[in-house]
Order: C-alpha cells, then sequence, then structure tokens
C-alpha cells in the first residue's frame, strides 16, 4: 500500500497546482477557467520541442516554455474573456473551453497525435522519504508547490495587487471608482493562471506520455474536483484537496489491482473522481474550506 | 399557410408571394432525401439528427439559461443504449430509440439533480466531468460497448435504405420541433423565460426555479438520447471516437452559431455544422492523394484535426463578436415569412445585449427592453 500512497501523493501534488490556477481564476475573474489545462499542455510541447529536438538546456527551454503558457493567459483575456466580461459566466466559460479546445486543434496539427516523452530534469537516483523511493523530479514538484501556495497566499493577504484581485472579483463597478484599472487586474489575472498551469506542465512533463489536450482529458477534471472539494476560493484547500484526490486514486488503484474482476472497467480512476466530485456536491457544496472572496 | 396568415394583416399577393418562398425553400428539401443517392441521403439523416441534438441542447441553453458540455455523454449514452438493446437484447428498432430517449432522461436527472441546486457554472463542471467519464471509461466497456471495435446496428428490411431512413428522422425531427413549439407556449414554456430572465423575481411569483431548470435538463437528456439512438440507426455502427470532449463542443457551437433560442436558428446552425465537417472531411481527402504536391498532402491528412481548431475558433469567434447568431441575421425574413411586414427600419439595438439578455446573470433593464419589442 505504501508505494500506491507516496505515489498518490506526487500526483496529487500536480493536482495541487493545476487545480490553484483554476482558483486563482475562480477568485479573481468568478469564470471556471476550461483553459487551465490547456496552458500546460502547450508549455509541455514547447518543452519538449526546445529540450528534446533543439537540444536547448533544460532550465532555459524551462523558462521559455513557462513564458509562453503565461502569454496564453494574456491572450486569452484579451481575446476572450474580456470581450465576454458583460455576458453571462456561463458563456465565458464556453469561451475558455474553445481556448482549449482551439489549443488541443493546434497541438493535433503540428504536434501530430503521437505520444512523446521528455526527460526529467534531475537524473540520477531518487530520494528516499519515509523508506520509499521518491525521484527528485518529484521533490522539486512538491517544493514549487509549497512555495507557490505560500506566495500566493501572502499574495492576496499583504499586496495593494493581489488584494485588487480580490476587490475586483467581487465588484467590479466600485473597485473601479476607486480608482484601480479594472482591466490591467483581469489581465494580470490571467497571466498568474498562465505562469501556474506553464510551471505544472513542466513539472508534469517528465513523468507524462504527452499526447495533445493531455493535461484537459487526464488532469483537468481532478484538478476541478480538487478545486471544488477545497472550497473553490481557498488556496489551502486547493493544495489540500489536490493531495486527498491523488489519495484517494491511489487506494482505488490499490483496490484495483487487487480484484481483478474491476479491470472491465479502463481508466477507473476518473469514474472515482467523478464520484468524488459528485459527492463533494451533495453533501458539502461550499468545500472543505470555502468562504467568499 | 393559410391558418398562418390568418388573423394577421396579409393580403393575396403576399400570402402568394410567402408560399412561393416556403414552397421553394421546403419541397426541394423534403424531396431531396428520396431523389439522392444513398451517400447524400445517409449525410441528410446525420444534418436532421444534428438538428435534433441541437434542438435539445438550445431548450437548456436557449430557454433554461443553463449549459451542458457533457452533450457527447448524452448522445453516447442513448447511441450506445439503443445498439446494446437492438443487437444483444434484440429489442425492435423503434422502441429500442424510444428507450435510448428514456435512458437519457434518466441520467440527465441523476446529474442535474446534483448540480442544478448550485449556480450554473456547476452544472457545467458537472456535465463536462460527465462527458469525460464517459469518453475514457463507460463508452470503453468492453461488455456494454464492444470496447474500440463498437456496437454495430444493422437496420431491419424495410428501414436499410438510407433514403426512406432519412424519412424516419426527419419525421423525428417534426416532431420534436412540434413539441419544443407547443411548449414554449405553455406555462412551463413561459416560466422558464422568466427564471432566465430574472431568477429572484420569477420565483417571487412561486416558480420554484430548481423543479423547471431539473425538468429542462431531464427534457434535454432524453432528447440528446433520441438523438443517439437515431444517431447510431443512422450510422450503423456506434463507436466511442464519436463521442469525445470535442463534439461536445461542437454541439455547443451549432447550437451558439444558429442563435441561443432560436429554433429555426438552431436547426439551420446544425444542419449547416453537420455538413461543414463533412466537406472539410472532403476536402481533407481530396487533398490526401499521391498526384498533389506533398505540402498539400500533409495539409489534407490533417484536415480532421485541423477540423477541431477550426470548430472552436468559430465558436470564439461567434461569441464575442456575433452573439445572435444566424437567427439574428435572418431575423427580417423570418418575421416577413410568418406573415407581418418586412421590417424595413429595424432600429440598431445592442445585439450583444439583446442576444445574452437574461441569461443567468444578466441585468434586469435589459431584458424589460427586450420583452415590449415583440
Amino acid at each position: 500500500v505504501g508505494t500506491y500512497i507516496v505515489f498518490g501523493l506526487v500526483s496529487g501534488v500536480i493536482y495541487g497546482l493545476v487545480a490553484l490556477g483554476i482558483v486563482l481564476v475562480y477568485k479573481g475573474s468568478r469564470v471556471f477557467n476550461f483553459a487551465q489545462g490547456e496552458f500546460g499542455t502547450v508549455a509541455m510541447y514547447i518543452l519538449f520541442w526546445l529540450h528534446e529536438m533543439q537540444s536547448v538546456n533544460y532550465a532555459l527551454a524551462a523558462l521559455v516554455a513557462i513564458l509562453v503558457a503565461v502569454a496564453m493567459g494574456l491572450v486569452t483575456e484579451r481575446l476572450v474573456v474580456r470581450p465576454l466580461s458583460s455576458a453571462p459566466k456561463v458563456i465565458a466559460l464556453v469561451g475558455t473551453a474553445g481556448v482549449a479546445l482551439m489549443a488541443i486543434g493546434i497541438q493535433f496539427v503540428i504536434a501530430k497525435p503521437q505520444p512523446r516523452g521528455v526527460s526529467p530534469a534531475f537524473r540520477g537516483a531518487g530520494l528516499s522519504l519515509f523508506g520509499f523511493i521518491v525521484s527528485k523530479q518529484d521533490f522539486l514538484a512538491l517544493g514549487m508547490l509549497i512555495v507557490i501556495a505560500a506566495g500566493a497566499a501572502l499574495f492576496f493577504q499583504r499586496t495593494y495587487l493581489g488584494m485588487g484581485i480580490l476587490a475586483n472579483s467581487q465588484d467590479s463597478v466600485a473597485t473601479r471608482i476607486v480608482g484601480a484599472n479594472a482591466n490591467r487586474i483581469s489581465l494580470l489575472t490571467w497571466g498568474i493562471a498562465g505562469l501556474l498551469g506553464g510551471i505544472a506542465g513542466v513539472l508534469l512533463a517528465p513523468n507524462a506520455t504527452l499526447v495533445p489536450g493531455f493535461m484537459t482529458t487526464g488532469l483537468l477534471i481532478t484538478a476541478f474536483a480538487a478545486a471544488v472539494l477545497g472550497g473553490m476560493t481557498s488556496l489551502v484547500g486547493a493544495f489540500v484537496a489536490g493531495a486527498m484526490i491523488g489519495l484517494i486514486e491511489a487506494i482505488g488503484n490499490f483496490i484495483i489491482s487487487r480484484n481483478p474482476a474491476l479491470e472491465v472497467v479502463p481508466d477507473a480512476t476518473i469514474p472515482l473522481v467523478f464520484v468524488v466530485l459528485i459527492l463533494t456536491l451533495l453533501v458539502r457544496p461550499q468545500g472543505l474550506f470555502g468562504s467568499e472572496a | 399557410l393559410a391558418v398562418l396568415a390568418a388573423g394577421r394583416q396579409v393580403g393575396r399577393a403576399g400570402l402568394i408571394a410567402r408560399g412561393l418562398v416556403l414552397a421553394a425553400i421546403g419541397l426541394p428539401l423534403l424531396i431531396y432525401p428520396a431523389a439522392a443517392e444513398e451517400t447524400g441521403a445517409a449525410l441528410y439523416a446525420k444534418a436532421v439528427v444534428f438538428a435534433i441534438i441541437g434542438l435539445s441542447l438550445n431548450i437548456l441553453m436557449g430557454y433554461a439559461g443553463q449549459i451542458s458540455l457533457g452533450h457527447n455523454a448524452f448522445v453516447g449514452v442513448g447511441a450506445f443504449a439503443a445498439g446494446y438493446l437492438f443487437t444483444n437484447s434484440g429489442v425492435p428498432m423503434f422502441i429500442s430509440i424510444l428507450l435510448a430517449m428514456v435512458i437519457g432522461g434518466v441520467t440527465a436527472s441523476f446529474l442535474g439533480a446534483v448540480a442544478l441546486r448550485l449556480q450554473g457554472l456547476y452544472l457545467a463542471l458537472v456535465t463536462l466531468a460527465y462527458g469525460l467519464v464517459a469518453e475514457r471509461s463507460i463508452f470503453e466497456i468492453e461488455p456494454l460497448t464492444g470496447g474500440g471495435a463498437g456496437t454495430p446496428l444493422a437496420r431491419p428490411d424495410p428501414f436499410a435504405s438510407d433514403n426512406l431512413f432519412a424519412y424516419v428522422c426527419l419525421a423525428f425531427l417534426a416532431a420534436v420541433l412540434f413539441l419544443d413549439w407547443r411548449m414554449m407556449k405553455t406555462k412551463f414554456g413561459r416560466a422558464l423565460l422568466a427564471l432566465k430572465s430574472n431568477e429572484q423575481v420569477a420565483s417571487s411569483f412561486g416558480m420554484n426555479p430548481v423543479f423547471y431548470k431539473l425538468s429542462a435538463f431531464v427534457l434535454a437528456g432524453s432528447i440528446a438520447g433520441l438523438g443517439g439512438g437515431l444517431l447510431g440507426f443512422s450510422q450503423e455502427l456506434v463507436v466511442s471516437q464519436d463521442f469525445t470532449f470535442s463534439i461536445a463542443l461542437t454541439y455547443v457551437i451549432m447550437v451558439v452559431i444558429g442563435g441561443l433560442g432560436s429554433r429555426i436558428g438552431v436547426v439551420i446552425g446544425s444542419v449547416f455544422t453537420a455538413y461543414l465537417i463533412t466537406i472539410l472531411e472532403g476536402i481533407g481527402r481530396f487533398l490526401d492523394r499521391p498526384s498533389m504536391p506533398e505540402i498539400l498532402q500533409d495539409f489534407g491528412g490533417a484536415m480532421p484535426l485541423f477540423r477541431i481548431s477550426l470548430t472552436a475558433l468559430l465558436l470564439l469567434v461567434t461569441i464575442t463578436q456575433f452573439p445572435g447568431g444566424v437567427a439574428q441575421q435572418l431575423k427580417p425574413v423570418i418575421t416577413w415569412l410568418s406573415g407581418k411586414p418586412f421590417p424595413r427600419h429595424e432600429k440598431r439595438h445592442h445585439v450583444k445585449e439583446e442576444a445574452f439578455a437574461g441569461t443567468e446573470d444578466a441585468q434586469p433593464g435589459e431584458t424589460g427592453a427586450r420583452g415590449e419589442r415583440e
């Protein structure tokens, strides 16, 4: 069981990172961002192209990949989210889903459907955690998530910009009246979302079989389940719930491995996560740590 | 037609003119499936089924102000259910199609009961999640769906001809259109629109928002299941690749292109989308031939994938630039055909606000002005 649990926690960290991006956008603009996964997949492809095909230095390739994801977030805001700012939130949500689909289509055309792989940032043996071997890549992901979650929490509570983002999400008109630039705040929110998506993509890349739309079909729903379970507005919640869902998946995988009869259902962890999402919405729709703002 | 015009100020000449235009549009559409070759009729049937699916989504998006991003799953459940019942259990064709409709409604009632107590975004999330679960897991369960090979459904004898089956689909489309039209004239239809305009006001008049939204969602799920059953029989094979996330967004886009809430617009948008997919695939096959230059061959080979981006682009351009869709552009023509004078000097108004007015969180002021106009 132990190996399953450690693996579950490590994948939970990535869910948490994607969920963090979703929560940020929701806090900042009250939109469900279905393009969050694709910010990551695009970063993965850029990393693959630069590092594996053009043999660019890993750190530089990763940096460029993350910057491209940020640019994608900014373009999404300018071309899709802002024109829809007076439309219903459901239409804005359809817009983000459209962005995701468009990114997937472009990946299909440019990168072709065959699966690809990226080598890890650090080679060599993994380190020991509670007696289990965890790769350096996974430690890096864990460390990054803790730093980012703490940084984001400080940003929202201690800086004018962070408070401006929150104020804008609660009452955009009032925010403009007191002199804040709502457009710039919205742009900033989506830039940060792109940044988080890009980081998640780069960190996950070595553990992933890269196919077009990978982060949307494979991760987005899990990350959303984590965001909802964490309360949609809580940064800590996204982090904790991501790890919890990673654990639930691990336990599910363990049970499946003991009962071959269950293997008739392919990708059985996806329905499992779906059940978690439904149960959360039924029993505690405000999530574990949910609150306004 | 005479009935339609009765009570409206249309002269004899106007009546004849409108009759001629309607006949010029309608008759070729009615005759085409009988005259066309099998492939043409099959494509026609597919377009008609798309129209049924579009209308089902329109009940949700156009009338109830909700959205389903998992319509691929509702249609797919209908298709696989019809396939399983027909091929594995020997249930007759029409009964399988009707049972597919029931099953679509039952799944919708379950999901809706969970998600509709919360704000609209959660229905989008739950349906999207359901769509992905269906795509990745449920539709791949070998004993139920035949896994990658899919479920075959060979139509029984009189309907084996694509030409005749196109008329079967057309009859179902007519039934759905009629149901939709009558429904919107009842208390139920008016309550839906009222809730969409302003939920607080409507519920203070005693309308239960959850009940009406849930009913609309169940209705949309049933009609999607019906569309799935018909789609299965029209293709005679159901495979899971037909029901991916990209097709769910294609369904959304055909409703948005057509114009939310407009029956005729949605039918036009759906038919256009069905043909567009086939035409793009045809262009792809045409370019991807040895006699073509290599670069065009590559482009042709990538066409089925390129289609995904194109659909997404069309969706984004429509919602940000032309939110009223085709229906907005055709409005004067439709007004004229329904027996009113051609509106020459339509007042310019904020198209964007009109199209979105009353969806979930629009301002009350916008909707008031809209209600007076018609």
